[in-house]
């Protein structure tokens, strides 16, 4: 057996409002883990994300999302949308640097230019000063047939204190 | 656009094999099942196969800040969505004994859990510990035969939590079972 999980690539920033992990996704891989393991977010805030392809980061009306919002506090709630020009709702922080969580996302046929890109998405329970915890369950397309090479994560306006990314391919 | 610094790694294109680490499988026999060598991993997988309780039950974890010698039974956050096939429903807490995570489990032929826990920083002192979880589980004596759980928790205290313990939903022995403990490497 070759491996299992399989590192490929890592990125991080401070102070900054995006993160791109450029040419990530090849042929060797159909299926992707993404570890977000530092996400400290400036304000209240939920971090969007965006696919790279051939033509750089798209940010036109391909994406849709469905999420799960799991809280501890309160009722669950649920947030949809499509036709965005971005996932709109990965994961959401309050400006703290003990209590963000980390996420992890599987995504399914990057590097296919036949196939919608897909992913799922899970995460720790964030823990939101005042209320208590919530966690995620997100799924979304990108709805276009094509090669995405990589993955952006944004912020708007808040920026990331800190973000880290690691990217495997799952064998 | 960026606003400031970022970084990036890449192992010269050529992918680091083997980054899901075997650290320990413990197979159950009416105990608790304890894991309290954690490596230096930023993520652990645990991974249950045919989990069963020592009653019909819950199933839930707990977290240790002194290598085991106790096990916090306070202070737990969750929220996690169970389903099957006449009902859904969400179970949440702010304040609990212990992380649940999925049940009600029976004890019949063939009732057991199977699945998966993440968690996360639980070595991280400046960082509460965080898990996700997706099972899906049996239950005869209700006549259910399928029965799934996915959700979040966390134990929000910034500390080291080196030990993690399995039991029932009021932290009871399990009966049987394996559970597996992954390290993900260059998390």
């Amino acid at each position: 057996m070759a491996g299992n999980l399989e590192f490929i690539k890592s990125a991080s920033g401070t102070s900054v409002s995006s993160l791109s992990v450029t040419d990530c996704f090849s042929a060797d891989y159909d299926v992707y883990q993404v570890l977000i393991t530092k996400s400290d977010i400036s304000a209240t805030d939920y971090a969007e994300m965006r696919f790279i392809d051939s033509g750089g980061v798209d940010s036109t009306a391909n994406y849709d999302l469905a999420n799960l919002e799991m809280k501890a506090y309160t009722g669950f709630g649920e947030l949809r949308a499509t036709g965005q020009t971005s996932f709109q709702y990965m994961w959401y922080s309050t400006n703290g640097s003990d209590n963000q969580t980390s996420t992890n996302i599987t995504i399914y046929n990057p590097n296919d230019s036949s196939s919608y890109t897909f992913f799922t998405l899970q995460n720790g329970a964030n823990f939101i000063t005042g209320f208590g915890a919530m966690g995620n369950k997100t799924i979304g397309v990108h709805k276009v047939a094509e090669q995405i090479t990589g993955i952006q994560f944004l912020l708007s306006p808040a920026t990331f204190d800190n973000l880290t990314v690691k990217v495997y391919g799952v064998k | 656009m960026p606003l400031g610094a970022a970084r990036f790694g890449l192992l010269g294109g050529v992918a680091d094999l083997g980054k899901l680490e075997l650290i320990e499988t413990q197979t159950i026999s009416s105990s608790f099942a304890d894991f309290e060598s954690l490596g230096s991993y930023n993520v652990h997988l645990f991974v249950l196969n045919n989990v069963v309780p020592s009653a019909v039950n819950l199933v839930g974890l707990r977290v240790s800040n002194d290598g085991g010698t106790s096990y916090l039974s306070s202070g737990y956050q969750y929220a996690w969505q169970r389903g099957y096939p006449s009902t859904f429903a969400e179970r949440k807490s702010t304040s609990s004994a212990r992380i649940e995570f999925a049940g009600n489990i029976g004890t019949g032929t063939n009732d057991c859990v199977n699945g998966y826990v993440y968690a996360y920083n639980l070595l991280d002192s400046s960082k509460y510990s965080f898990f996700s979880w997706h099972t899906m589980g049996r239950n005869s004596s209700a006549a259910i035969d399928g029965l799934f759980s996915f959700g979040s928790g966390v134990k929000p205290t910034a500390e080291t939590h080196n030990g993690v313990r399995f039991g029932t939903g009021s932290f009871t022995n399990l009966t049987s079972g394996t559970i597996s403990l992954y390290g993900i490497a260059e998390s």
